[in-house]
């Protein structure tokens, strides 16, 4: 995981992406779908690309 | 940092209100009407709380920052509008349900009226459904 790797919390990773803790918690448990804006920022923060981050598996 | 500031000068407006309705209790001497009483008294701690709270909030950086993502932050608006729904839902069926016991129960007039009540609600509903596909 893209977070371990750099060795930050969730509290850390979400005060640079102005987001709560638990959004990113909800995140990396899959239970929620960022907005465009919010998947970018993540990118932005690993310098990576967002399909890196996040994978697509259909409408469900 | 807007909103916040907006959010102080609410309540002070608020507290106001509950203070000259409190004053207007001690002019007239009328302190027999219980619930003008306790209404003001009530607004007025709940907005001093709001205030003390709001103060400290704008004077703590970390609180601040936390404050901002709470009220911003995209799941939260996300939450809040399911819960919004959800309770629309939930107070719509409770109405319609309670409305047919009273007509069962002999309370015609009175479960008419709740039903009206819930018919008006999903109206408005119905309106600002369309106004905002419109919109958006």
């Amino acid at each position: 995981m893209l977070r371990r790797e750099k060795q930050i919390s969730q509290e850390e990773l979400g005060d640079a992406v102005s987001v709560s803790r638990q959004t990113i918690n909800s995140l990396e448990k899959g239970r929620y779908n960022p907005s465009i804006i919010l998947a970018f920022k993540l990118a932005d923060y690993f310098s990576t690309n967002i399909e890196q981050i996040f994978i697509y598996e259909g409408d469900d | 940092m807007k909103k916040l500031r907006n959010t102080i000068i609410y309540f002070t407006g608020f507290g106001l209100i509950g203070f000259a309705l409190l004053l207007f209790q001690f002019i007239t001497h009328d302190f027999e009407n219980n619930f003008i009483t306790s209404f003001a008294i009530t607004i007025l701690i709940i907005s001093v709380i709001q205030i003390i709270r709001h103060a400290r909030i704008a004077r703590d950086e970390k609180l601040l920052k936390k404050y901002e993502i709470r009220n911003t932050e995209e799941r939260n608006i996300m939450i809040a509008q399911k819960a919004g729904y959800y309770a629309f839902l939930t107070t719509i069926y409770a109405e319609m349900l309670i409305g047919v016991v009273l007509m069962f129960i002999d309370r015609a007039e009175m479960g008419e009226i709740i039903m009206s009540v819930a018919a008006l609600q999903t109206f408005v509903y119905a309106i600002f459904l369309i106004y905002l596909q419109k919109k958006h």
